[in-house]
This record gives structure tokens, C-alpha cells and sequence, in this order.
């Protein structure tokens, strides 16, 4: 199993916290259901093939990954992100979303042991 | 005053007489006319008289023409052409004045007729003469330093008179100038002058000459025809050697042609650039759609993404060729404003991401916390140069890792040192070549495979960094990558444009804001954390949260704000279509409110069209909390913000 420190920078979450614990516990509650749940919006998007319902939750999810920290899934999105701005949905697109897909669940899986560290 | 040595004052006179009673009577006539200190050394024959004169120095030597070894003008011949410079007065019989004039036409200051001076004239002779010679004296000197010589030709006799002057500098290698001939070059040159003047013109121009070991020189030379006291046609001319004017006004006719080239091959890169790039954009942009197509795939995708790449880089090309053509001619101005450090990182990895992702190398970016964000200085040179060295990076790297790393090695309230490193794993620099990487169209070979490029960029960069006074340095091994250190001072922000707030530190204990800010934002962890931030940097602030821009606008409505944080992808009614109803609204209070976008697309942040679609800046996300607060501080309206 990935270790939770090889997946999250916490970095940035922790400079918006400004060393707040609560703020920081309520984030990472947020992300822990941020994440699942834009998760999910991405891929009823892709079920129902809407490349601009792609795009907005693809945008979205922009934001939720900041705080996470992870590069690769950072860099998956802004390349989804980019290309579904332009209508492009295809086969590189699709590989694109499985491969975030697989990203965000290893988050989501990892979450509750980061929370656990940090707390 | 200081006395002349008595030896220096007195007047050493040889006298060369026969004749004891003649000598005698000079001697007389001397004494009685008060001539001053004088002393008579004296010679019996022309050739005493040239062994005297090898011997010592006089200041006249009075001569005789008719002497036992020697006869007429020939006595004067004989001194003159071993002593040129002696002061000569001569001394002839009644019936022999002829032979005065002669002598004096051959280099004899005067004559005196025998039986036909007293004491008196022969004082006043002697002084003139030595007072001629001493002017003749002065005059050659003057003549030495204005590199000028002198001649006169006799066209009846054919006689040619050249000052030494004319001889130095026409024979300057010949030890033998005494001889008193023109080299074969400058007889060649007066034979045809002289031509010209005895017609009855003057002659006035410049010439060359090859003078034997001086190379070619050049010449201004003038004469004419005049006539003597007794109706003689003599040709007067002078020579100067002008090679220096000559010389320093070729010089500036180079430097005027070069400056006239520079500046025409400025304006020509200037104009070819602009036209290169026109329908460059067209093919980049054309390119670009054609990709973003459905229909596309396979071979011709490539060739299509080929054909872009190509642009890409010929658009690199122009672009380093306009930047080495205005630091060369020293146009280059850095700008001071404020900007923010990390703000310009992040474009940068942004940028660069496709780059880094194409060649599957990870990225990796360490801002220190103690690096303040507000600098002045010229934010678009600074990202140039990381942008450069990145690129390069990237460029030369194969496998494994790509690193900016940002460091502040010294600070003060004013003013910081910053240490930018920018590591690679590529292929390294041999040592023998880390001197000249930074020259001018240095192009990097490994592998007997040349890279792509001006070889301009490393040139540039350094310019760039040098002429902000930086340093820029390099430690490099092959086959184990590069570190690139760049040091850049700049100012640190103290206060805002407005003038009103102290921004660094920004703590709610200095700078209250006590106003009302509307944050138009639908993602739940950017609303959150926006709101936190700033209510832990101003606890009397007032937040108000919309999800999109039409709840947004309900809430501007029914509030007194000061300030909006707009998002711009949002559902219902985006950031875009919020802001124009803002601008157009009927109410001045809410037509006039400062609308932040918030944005966390680089490309967009730098488009003119975000103040075009009414926003008033940009902050970008994910937030930089020192960036918001001063934004915020910069834009909100001066009457919400205290000390």
C-alpha cells in the first residue's frame, strides 16, 4: 500500500491554514468528502458523455487536488481540463480519466490514514 | 630670476678669414660697437673651418669667400651640406657682392662687403642673423610638431631646397638625409606639382605616399609660383602629414556607417521579425485548431503537431533574435513595479508543464518561506530568464528530474538577495566548455548531435542578469545534470500605489480592514478557505459568500460592498457574465466596486481581456495569501482601510 506521505504535499493546505488545527481538520474533512463526491460528478459526466459537464467538474476538482498536493493528479486534470475546455473528448481524453480516476481513489483510500497522522 | 650660465650668454663667433689684417679689423669694429660678450675662435681654410665646427658649437660663423682652399658661393656649399642648420653671414670683396646674394640664396643668413661696413652694421648683421636663425629655429620646431615640411625649387637652375622637416618625414629610415634628396616617391610627386604651379595655379591637395618602413601615409601638400627680390621664379610649397586626421576621419566615417548599418539592421529584424510572426501566429493558430478537430488522427495528427512544434520553436527563434538585437544596441530598460515572486514561478510551471510532461520528467518547485512575495523589480525579465534556463533544462534533459528552487540569501526592511537554482538531471556540461556557454551564438553539441536553437538564449539570459547587476554561474557534470545559480537583488514592496498601507508584514494588528468582501465562488473548499484566510488576517472583515455570479449579484445589491473575489468558471451564471451585469448595472455604487477574478489559468491571469470584460486584476488560485491581502488592500477603496 502507498504510504499516505508519498501522495499528499500538504503544503499548500497548511500555509491556507496558517497553523489553524481546526481550519485544518475542517479541510481535510471537506476534502474527504470533497473528493469522492467530485469524483463521482466526473464520471457521470463521462457516462453521460457531456465533454462541458467533463470540463466543469474537471475544473472543479482543480481546486480539491490543489490542497492535496499530488502533481500527477494535478497534472492529469489540467490536461483534461485543457482539452475538454476545447470539446475534446476521445480516446486520449478517456485514458485521461481513468488514469485520474485511479489517482483520486488511491486519495480518497489514503485520507482517513492521513487524518489519523496528522491528528 | 635665474642668470644664464656666463658660457650660455656669450656669443662664439669662428671667423673664417686668411687674411690677419681683415680679421683683425672685425675684431676692431666688434670691440668698439659694444656687440656684447663675444669670442672670436678663428680659421684660416674651409677645411679648419669644418673641423672647428665638428668640434664646437657657434652661434655665427663669419665667412670668407675667397680662402686658400676654396672659392665663392662653393665655401658656403661646403658648410652647408655638412652643418645645414649653422647661422652662416659672409663675407665678400667689393667687387665680388654678386657671390653675396649667391650665398644668401644658398643658405647664408646675410653678406657683408668688405671695405663697405663699419662697426655698427657688422653688430647689426650679426645680431639679425642670430636672431633670424633662432626664429628659423623656432619656426622648424613648430613645423616638427605640426608635421609639416617646407621646399623651394629653382626653376632656373633646377635647384631643390627641402627642409629637414620634408626629409623626415618623407625618409624617415634614411640615416643618410643629409644628402638633402627627395625619395624617388615624393620627386615623382613634385615633378608633378610643379608642372602645375609654374602653369600659374595653385596647387592645394591630398595625397598617399609609401614612406619606406611608416607604411602609407597621407599628405596635404600645397605650392605655388612666386618671385624673389630680383624677379626669380621660385616655387614655394609646404607638405604636411595628415595620416592622424586622416585616420581618425576614416574612423568616423566607419563608426558613422556602422551606426547607420546597425540601425538599418535593426529596423530590418524589427520589421522581418514582425512579418515572420504574423503569419507565424497563423500557422501556431491554424495548427492548434486543426488538433483540437475530432477527425484528426494518426499520421497526420503528427504531421499537424509537427508543424506546430516547428512554429513553436522558429517563434523562440525571432524572439531571442529581437532580444540579442536590442541588448546589443542597448535598448534593453527594466522596469521597476511590484509583482509577486511566487506568482511568476507558478506561471512559469505552468507553462512549462506540457514540456516537462511530454518528456516524462518530474517537475519539482521549492519557494522558501522566507523569500517575501512583493518585490519591485521587472517581473517580465525575471520570468524570461527562468524561463530560459527552464526551458534549457528541460531541453537537455532525457530521464529524471527538473527543479526550480528559490532561496534568499540576504535580507533587509528594503531589500532582498535572491538565489534562484535551477537543477537539472540531463546530460551536464563538459568543464572545457562552461566558459564559453554564455557566448553569443554558443550552440551545445553532445553526441555529435546539435540541439535546436539560436544558441542566443544562455547569451541572452546572462545579459539580462548581468544588466540588472546579478550574477549568473553554472556547476555542471556530464552525464549527471546542471545547476544553474542566478542571483537577482530587488526592492521590497514598503507600500502600496495608494500610499496608504503598510503590506509587509501584513498582520490585523497593522492594517485593519474593516470593509465588506464578496466572494463569488462554487467550489465549498475555495469558499472556506477564503473565507477563513481573511478572517484570520482582518477579524472585523465581512464576508459574504455567493456560489455563482448570480447570487453574487443579488447580494451586491442588497449590501454595501467594498470589494468582490470573483471566480469565473461557475454554474448558473459564470464570473465573465457577472462582472459585465456589474459594470452595467444602473447603480454607480455597484457599477464601481473593484472585481478580483480569481483564476488559476496563468494564460489567462495575463490577458488584457480580463480589464477589457470589467475585471480590475486578477488573484490567482490556488490562493497566495500574501498576494490577496495585498491586492485587496491595493484595490479596496481607501476610507475601509485604517492604520
Amino acid at each position: 500500500m502507498t504510504h499516505p506521505g508519498d501522495l499528499f504535499d500538504l503544503a499548500y493546505l497548511h500555509s491556507m491554514t496558517g497553523g489553524d488545527p481546526d481550519m485544518r481538520d475542517t479541510l481535510l474533512d471537506l476534502l474527504r468528502e470533497e473528493l469522492p463526491r467530485e469524483r463521482n460528478t466526473l464520471l457521470k459526466a463521462v457516462d453521460d458523455e457531456d465533454v462541458h459537464a467533463i470540463f466543469q467538474a474537471s475544473h472543479s476538482l482543480k481546486s480539491t487536488l490543489a490542497y492535496t498536493g499530488n502533481r500527477q493528479a494535478m497534472d492529469i486534470n489540467t490536461r483534461l481540463e485543457s482539452a475538454t475546455r476545447e470539446g475534446r473528448w476521445g480516446g486520449e481524453e478517456q485514458a485521461l480519466v481513468a488514469e485520474l480516476v485511479r489517482v483520486i481513489d488511491q486519495l480518497v483510500q489514503a485520507l482517513p490514514a492521513l487524518v489519523q497522522g496528522v491528528e | 630670476m635665474n642668470a644664464l650660465p656666463a658660457r650660455e650668454q656669450q656669443i662664439h663667433i669662428l671667423l673664417v678669414e686668411d687674411d690677419p689684417a681683415d680679421a683683425r679689423l672685425i675684431e676692431i669694429y666688434l670691440e668698439e660697437s659694444g656687440f656684447g660678450d663675444w669670442l672670436i675662435d678663428r680659421a684660416q681654410s674651409i677645411q679648419e673651418a669644418l673641423d672647428q665646427l665638428e668640434e664646437q658649437d657657434y652661434a655665427i660663423v663669419l665667412l670668407d669667400l675667397t680662402l686658400p682652399d676654396g672659392t665663392g658661393t662653393e665655401n658656403i656649399r661646403r658648410i652647408k651640406s655638412r652643418f645645414p642648420d649653422q647661422n652662416v653671414v659672409v663675407l665678400t670683396g667689393f667687387d665680388e657682392r654678386v657671390f653675396g646674394m649667391e650665398a644668401v640664396q644658398q643658405g647664408a643668413q646675410d653678406f657683408l662687403v668688405k671695405g663697405d661696413y663699419d662697426e655698427n652694421s657688422l653688430a647689426k648683421t650679426l645680431r639679425f642673423s642670430i636672431e633670424r636663425q633662432n626664429f628659423i629655429r623656432r619656426l622648424e620646431e613648430t613645423q616638427k610638431i605640426a608635421r609639416i615640411g617646407s621646399w623651394e625649387f629653382h626653376p632656373d637652375s633646377g635647384r631643390l631646397i627641402l627642409s629637414d622637416q620634408v626629409l623626415a618625414l618623407t625618409r624617415p629610415d634614411d640615416t643618410e638625409l643629409k644628402d638633402g634628396m627627395p625619395s624617388v616617391e615624393l620627386n615623382h610627386l613634385l615633378r608633378r606639382i610643379h608642372r602645375i604651379a609654374l602653369s600659374g595655379r595653385e596647387v592645394n591637395l591630398d595625397t598617399r605616399m609609401k614612406i619606406p618602413g611608416n607604411g602609407e601615409r597621407y599628405f596635404h601638400v600645397q605650392c605655388r609660383l612666386t618671385r624673389t627680390p630680383i624677379n626669380q621664379e621660385i616655387v614655394q610649397g609646404i607638405l604636411q602629414d595628415v595620416t592622424d586626421r586622416y585616420q581618425t576621419e576614416e574612423m568616423r566615417k566607419s563608426r558613422d556607417l556602422a551606426r547607420k548599418s546597425t540601425e538599418i539592421r535593426e529596423q530590418f529584424i524589427a520589421s522581418i521579425s514582425h512579418e515572420m510572426r504574423t503569419p507565424m501566429n497563423a500557422i501556431m493558430g491554424l495548427s492548434n485548431v486543426l488538433l483540437t478537430g475530432s477527425d484528426l488522427a494518426g499520421e497526420k495528427k503528427q504531421m499537424i503537431q509537427a508543424i506546430r512544434d516547428a512554429s513553436d520553436i522558429l517563434l523562440g527563434i525571432v524572439n531571442d533574435i529581437l532580444d540579442f538585437s536590442a541588448i546589443q544596441a542597448g535598448k534593453i530598460q527594466f522596469r521597476e513595479e511590484p509583482f509577486s515572486v511566487r506568482s511568476v514561478c507558478r506561471n512559469l510551471e505552468q507553462i512549462l508543464a506540457a514540456k516537462v510532461r511530454d518528456k516524462g520528467l518530474s517537475w519539482k518547485m521549492i519557494i522558501e518561506d522566507q523569500v517575501p512575495d512583493q518585490l519591485i523589480g521587472d517581473k517580465l525579465r525575471m520570468s524570461q530568464i527562468l524561463f530560459n534556463l527552464l526551458g534549457n533544462a528541460i531541453k537537455f534533459t532525457d530521464a529524471g528530474q527538473v527543479a526550480l528552487h528559490v532561496d534568499c540569501s540576504q535580507r533587509t526592511r528594503n531589500k532582498v538577495s535572491l538565489t534562484f537554482r535551477i537543477e537539472d538531471t540531463g546530460i551536464g556540461i563538459p568543464a572545457e566548455a562552461q566558459q564559453s556557454i554564455f557566448e553569443d551564438f554558443n550552440r551545445v553539441k553532445y553526441q555529435n548531435k546539435t540541439y535546436e536553437g539560436t544558441g542566443l538564449g544562455l547569451a541572452i539570459t546572462r545579459q539580462l542578469v548581468e544588466l540588472q547587476q546579478g550574477r549568473i554561474y553554472l556547476e555542471s557534470q556530464v552525464g549527471v545534470g546542471t545547476t544553474f545559480f542566478v542571483h537577482l537583488d530587488f526592492a521590497v514592496e514598503q507600500t502600496l500605489p495608494n500610499g496608504h498601507a503598510v503590506m509587509e508584514p501584513v498582520r490585523s494588528s497593522e492594517g485593519a480592514f474593516r470593509g465588506t468582501i464578496l466572494v463569488v465562488e462554487d467550489h465549498k473548499m475555495n469558499q472556506l478557505v477564503a473565507r477563513k484566510t481573511l478572517e484570520r488576517q482582518w477579524p472585523e472583515v465581512k464576508i459574504l459568500m455567493a456560489e455563482n455570479g448570480q447570487v453574487g449579484l443579488e447580494l451586491l445589491e442588497r449590501n454595501d460592498v467594498d470589494l468582490v473575489l470573483m471566480d469565473l468558471q461557475m454554474p448558473v451564471m459564470d464570473g465573465y457574465q457577472a462582472t459585465q451585469a456589474i459594470r452595467r448595472h444602473p447603480l454607480a455604487r455597484i457599477r464601481q466596486v473593484p472585481v478580483l477574478a480569481m483564476t488559476a489559468n496563468a494564460y489567462v491571469s495575463r490577458d488584457d481581456q480580463l480589464h477589457e470584460k470589467g475585471f480590475t486584476d486578477f488573484v490567482l488560485k490556488p490562493f497566495e495569501p500574501d498576494q490577496l491581502f495585498a491586492r485587496i488592500l491595493q484595490y479596496a477603496p481607501i476610507k475601509t482601510i485604517s492604520l
